[in-house]
């Protein structure tokens, strides 16, 4: 009960100012910054919210109180005001439209959520993206087969991240890639020998009459073990 | 007497249904009222409700595509069920709040439970359950789009014509089923120091298909089996004012345990001798698939000389585990300064235990009969990385903030392969077993019904025996500081200005050595094929006619260097408490890109506002930009990604409410690519050829991808018992694409997902019947269009559209 009565006596003077009206913290005309410092105040422990000072948020002027709301809140997990998704959708609008396509991770269904993937408290990589415990990119903890290593690497995938292939948060095309036909999506890198980087498709690969989806043979694709051309897991 | 019976049963209908309404009615507002308050039991207020019912589905079209993107099946289901208990005093037993939430249960494809418990001081445990059943049967992916070009000879069902051929279902269809749990416990949530105990488990089991390319394309079964184990233990201590240290020690354990076997063999598909074989899935007379001469004349035979398989498995324990440890403090212990910092440090192995791939049957172009891959895989996954984060509070209005990460990973993996390959000359053979005397890299094990003879080799022979050694090591070190200047001009407008600095050097080597022995005949091939009449170095002839060879460890090494230079800016209005607006952007430019397509100069620009126009009307709007070049010679690479969207959210009073909204989406690219494209041996008029590759042309490829996306919801609450919803969401999408055929078009290529419609109407009542009551009626309209491509056989023969109707009733009971 010491601990409570502790806490109790720094919320009041956080936010109630101590019993002094005068000191009343009101956060209808308070900036962002002010709000959020009011309530790290108390909410400092942990990791989750150690960036927020330094996050898109709050440098865009959203505070604490734009998703929580500390005596009205719809949902009693984090009193958040309002459901996610839903809460997300109400300022990040492109993401609606590609959670809503026929291809996409199952955000609306709850199945995933956006902070699974995104730390909306700020973080130290771009678009906030969360980490796997070992410090891989967030997609490999549901995708785990593709994290590897493998002895032969598609280096795209653990250099520029799975991104460069995938819309992840849904598109039109299937697998979420990010063309429609995965020969083409190839083929924009695997195009010159002279580049240091990715080498070129044989011209045994005619596209008239065979090979319409590269990974129909190449079909691990996201490294293999076994097969330098990515034929065998 | 039958009209003075329906005259009763009018008069008591007339007397009964005001009779029940009014006690609905009174029955809907203390059920809201119980609702509210719950029950109080013990030391605990407690809450609970359940919805139960079942779906009713009416599907036509392509059931698979519905599957894939819907799979909401009938039958009946738990909806939701959901317990809340909080300790009146605050001085539960066991716990002071409990949350306890599930739904999907009794066959949708998502299952979710959620388990919250708590004891102020003393604990806090969260467990989360998701179960998601992921079917995926798009016929288009990873589909050779087979023409229905007959094969001549070919067996009754093929001979005709091959609509057969056309595959309705996508080579790559799965069903699997991923499971996903995460349990936390923290003790002594508000202590100086305080312990956090974290186990998570992720699998995905089941059934899927994949396809491999060996002389032909054997569609392969394979049994999914991944599990991922993390256990974490954290402790954090407070023991400074303003400040927490934190150390993790996190393990995290995955499992590979897939196997691949082809149970395919086609009963239309038999040798001379009866036996049924896999042709594979690219069926194409006119491209000569799987071989010239498919089948053979009269008879309807499979050509044994043709690549076809009897089977095939693979298999290998994959294992890695992955411990980290992790220190991360976090501090405004100043008054005027802010600090954030995390150091990290993962070492962990990877091994592929009993690994062994094995083909059985042809493949022509080798005369490869059996092989047997085996070998150990041997690897570490290293990572360290850190974080600091820095703001200096300089006075009120301006900050200064400087955002580091730091991050270096590599990945040496090798594998040490050991491949006895086997030969004969057609299907009908079994393989030729030599008898050599000569050293061998390996001992191999002769197939069971393996011959003695002396092979039969092409120049496209592999060794008979190889032992490969394969080691690969990529890695990348990362480094990004950003600094920014942040001034609040007052608390309607705040800017800041910074500028980004990363650097990446991204290293690959790998090294092979190899072993190997060429048996007669045509021992001299590969890499041991006559160089002027001799010989290459590394190869011996021996005695018995087999050449040995042993190659001198080669190496492959790289480094990509790339430095990137951004400057980001930002600025947000608050004119009144009812209109905000934040723009920022960043402005970056590299000198140097890994691939083709990562940009070297970028452009984001990103504008949200919101603005409340009245207590009954509100509006938020976004655009945002994205625009990436790698504008060099012979890439030629431009794209850019906009969006722009509207939403109005309206609320005249409390029983109307409506949100309605518009998100327009433009995706366009191009980019210089190099590909081959003949027909009958000649290229396309008009295309020039590749500058660095001779034999490809060069094309720029442009792709667009147009996406109009509109969402309505209307909620109405006539009467306090009833309320009613209906809504829609409705993409459309059009785009076009560089047709890689430019000469003959293929007859079954489609532009499929780039010229669709996905549309999702919906509608429904809530109808709070009785105390603590509610039944509840909801219509879903799925549906899916393709414009189909003028002369597109896939689209004739196995389009991915359909239609659904989901009627979903159930039964809510709250108390």
């Amino acid at each position: 009960m010491a601990r409570l009565r502790s806490l109790s006596r720094s919320w009041e003077r956080a936010c109630r100012g101590g019993g002094d009206k005068s000191k009343i913290f009101t956060f209808k005309n308070a900036s962002a910054k002010e709000i959020s410092d009011r309530c790290l105040t108390c909410h400092t422990y942990g990791e989750e919210h150690s960036n927020f000072s330094r996050s898109a948020h709050l440098q865009n002027n959203v505070s604490c109180i734009d998703c929580h709301s500390p005596h009205a809140a719809k949902e009693k997990q984090f009193l958040m005001k309002e459901k996610t998704p839903q809460l997300c959708y109400g300022c990040h609008q492109e993401v609606k439209q590609q959670i809503n396509c026929p291809f996409r991770h199952k955000v609306n269904e709850g199945l995933v959520q956006c902070n699974d993937c995104h730390n909306p408290h700020g973080g130290f990589l771009s678009r906030q993206l969360r980490v796997t415990s070992g410090q891989d990119t967030g997609c490999f903890k549901c995708h785990s087969d593709k994290a590897g290593p493998f002895v032969y690497e598609h280096e795209a995938v653990k250099v520029e991240g799975c991104a460069a292939c995938h819309s992840p948060h849904g598109t039109s095309n299937p697998r979420l890639l990010k063309r429609a036909q995965v020969n083409l999506l190839c083929l924009e890198c695997h195009a010159f020998s002279a580049d240091a980087g990715a080498p070129a498709i044989p011209t045994f690969h005619n596209q008239a009459q065979k090979y319409q989806a590269c990974t129909m043979c190449h079909a691990a694709i996201h490294g293999s073990n076994s097969s330098h051309v990515f034929f065998t897991p | 007497m039958p009209s003075v019976r329906k005259r009763q049963v009018t008069w008591q209908l007339v007397v009964a249904l005001p009779a029940l309404l009014i006690v609905c009615v009174s029955a809907a507002l203390a059920q809201r009222e119980d609702e509210q308050n719950g029950v109080e039991q013990g030391n605990y207020n407690i809450k609970q409700s359940i919805e139960f019912g079942g779906r009713i589905t009416s599907i036509s079209g392509d059931p698979q595509a519905y599957n894939t993107f819907v799979n909401l099946q009938d039958g009946a289901r738990l909806l939701g069920f959901t317990t809340e208990m909080k300790s009146l005093n605050h001085h539960g037993t066991l716990f002071d709040t409990l949350y306890f939430n599930n739904y999907g249960y009794g066959g949708d494809p998502q299952d979710v439970s959620l388990l919250r418990i708590g004891k102020i001081r003393w604990y806090n445990f969260d467990a989360m359950f998701r179960k998601d059943q992921n079917f995926w049967n798009y016929s288009l992916q990873a589909n050779p789009l087979n023409p229905t070009t007959p094969f001549p000879n070919g067996p009754p069902g093929y001979s005709t014509s091959c609509t057969s051929c056309v595959l309705r279902n996508s080579p790559h269809l799965q069903d699997t089923r991923r499971k996903l749990s995460d349990f936390n416990l923290l003790l002594r949530p508000e202590g100086n120091v305080r312990l956090r105990l974290g186990y998570g488990r992720n699998t995905n089991e089941g059934p899927a298909f994949s396809t491999i390319h060996q002389g032909t394309e054997q569609l392969l079964l394979e049994n999914w089996r991944t599990t991922v184990n993390t256990y974490r233990i954290g402790v954090d201590f407070r023991v400074l004012p303003r400040t927490n240290i934190s150390y993790d020690q996190i393990l995290s354990y995955n499992r590979g345990d897939n196997l691949q076997t082809d149970p395919n063999q086609n009963p239309l598909f038999q040798l001379a001798n009866g036996q049924t074989v896999d042709l594979g899935v690219s069926l194409n007379a006119g491209a000569n698939q799987p071989c010239g001469s498919t089948f053979q004349a009269g008879t309807g035979f499979v050509n044994p000389t043709c690549s076809a398989y009897f089977g095939y498995l693979d298999h290998g324990r994959t294992r890695t585990n992955v411990p980290t440890e992790q220190l991360s403090f976090q501090t405004n212990y100043w008054k005027s300064w802010d600090f954030a910092a995390r150091a990290s440090y993962s070492g962990g192995d990877t091994n592929v235990f009993d690994y062994m791939q094995s083909p059985f049957g042809r493949e022509a172009r080798s005369n490869l009969r059996n092989q047997l891959t085996t070998g150990p895989v041997h690897g570490r996954h290293v990572t360290a990385s850190s974080d600091f984060g820095a703001t200096w509070h300089i006075t009120n209005q301006l900050s200064f903030i400087d955002s580091f990460h730091y991050s270096n990973w590599h990945n040496p993996v090798s594998f040490t392969s050991t491949a006895c390959s086997f030969f004969s000359p057609n299907l009908l053979t079994a393989a030729l077993v030599f008898s050599p005397t000569a050293t061998l890299p390996a001992s191999c094990a002769p197939p069971i019904d393996g011959t003695a003879g002396t092979p039969v080799h092409s120049s496209g022979s592999a060794p008979d025996i190889a032992v490969v050694v394969n080691r690969n090591l990529l890695k990348q070190d990362e480094k990004t500081n950003l600094a920014e200047l942040e001034y609040q001009f007052s608390k309607r407008v705040g800017a800041r200005v910074g500028y980004r600095y990363r650097h990446r050097a991204v290293d690959d080597g790998f090294f092979a050595a190899t072993n190997a022995i060429f048996f007669p005949n045509n021992a001299a091939r590969g890499a041991c094929a006559l160089q002027s009449g001799l010989l290459p170095a590394g190869c011996t002839q021996n005695a018995d006619g087999s050449i040995s060879f042993v190659s001198p460890e080669s190496q492959d090494t790289g480094e990509t260097l790339i430095n990137e230079h951004a400057a980001v800016f930002g600025i947000w209005f608050r004119p009144t408490n009812n209109f905000r607006i934040s723009f920022d952007t960043e402005l970056m430019s590299a000198d140097n890109s890994f691939t083709r397509i990562s940009p070297r100069q970028l452009q984001e620009y990103r504008v949200r506002s919101k603005y409340k126009v009245a207590d009954w009307l509100n509006l938020n709007g976004s655009v945002t930009i994205f625009e990436g070049r790698n504008d060099v010679f012979e890439v030629n690479d431009l794209n850019h990604n906009r969006s722009y969207g509207l939403t109005a959210m309206i609320q005249p009073n409390e029983k109307v409410g409506m949100e309605i909204g518009y998100e327009y989406n433009d995706v366009f690219s191009h980019i210089l690519i190099c590909y081959i494209s003949v027909v009958s041996g000649q290229q396309g008029p008009g295309i020039q050829a590749c500058p660095d590759v001779p034999g490809l042309v060069q094309q720029l490829s442009t792709y667009t991808n147009k996406s109009h996306y509109g969402f309505f919801e209307v909620t109405v609450t006539p009467v306090r018992r009833v309320t009613a919803r209906l809504g829609a969401n409705l993409t459309g999408t059009s785009g076009s694409e560089l047709r890689l055929d430019p000469q003959a078009l293929i007859p079954s290529s489609v532009t499929g997902p780039l010229n669709s419609k996905y549309l999702h109407p919906y509608g429904g009542v809530d109808y709070r019947f009785a105390k603590s009551w509610t039944g509840k009626a909801y219509w879903d309209y799925y549906g899916y269009h393709e414009d189909p491509t003028p002369g597109a056989v896939q689209d004739v023969l196995a389009p991915r559209n359909f239609m659904g109707n989901l009627v979903t009733l159930s039964v809510r009971y709250a108390f």
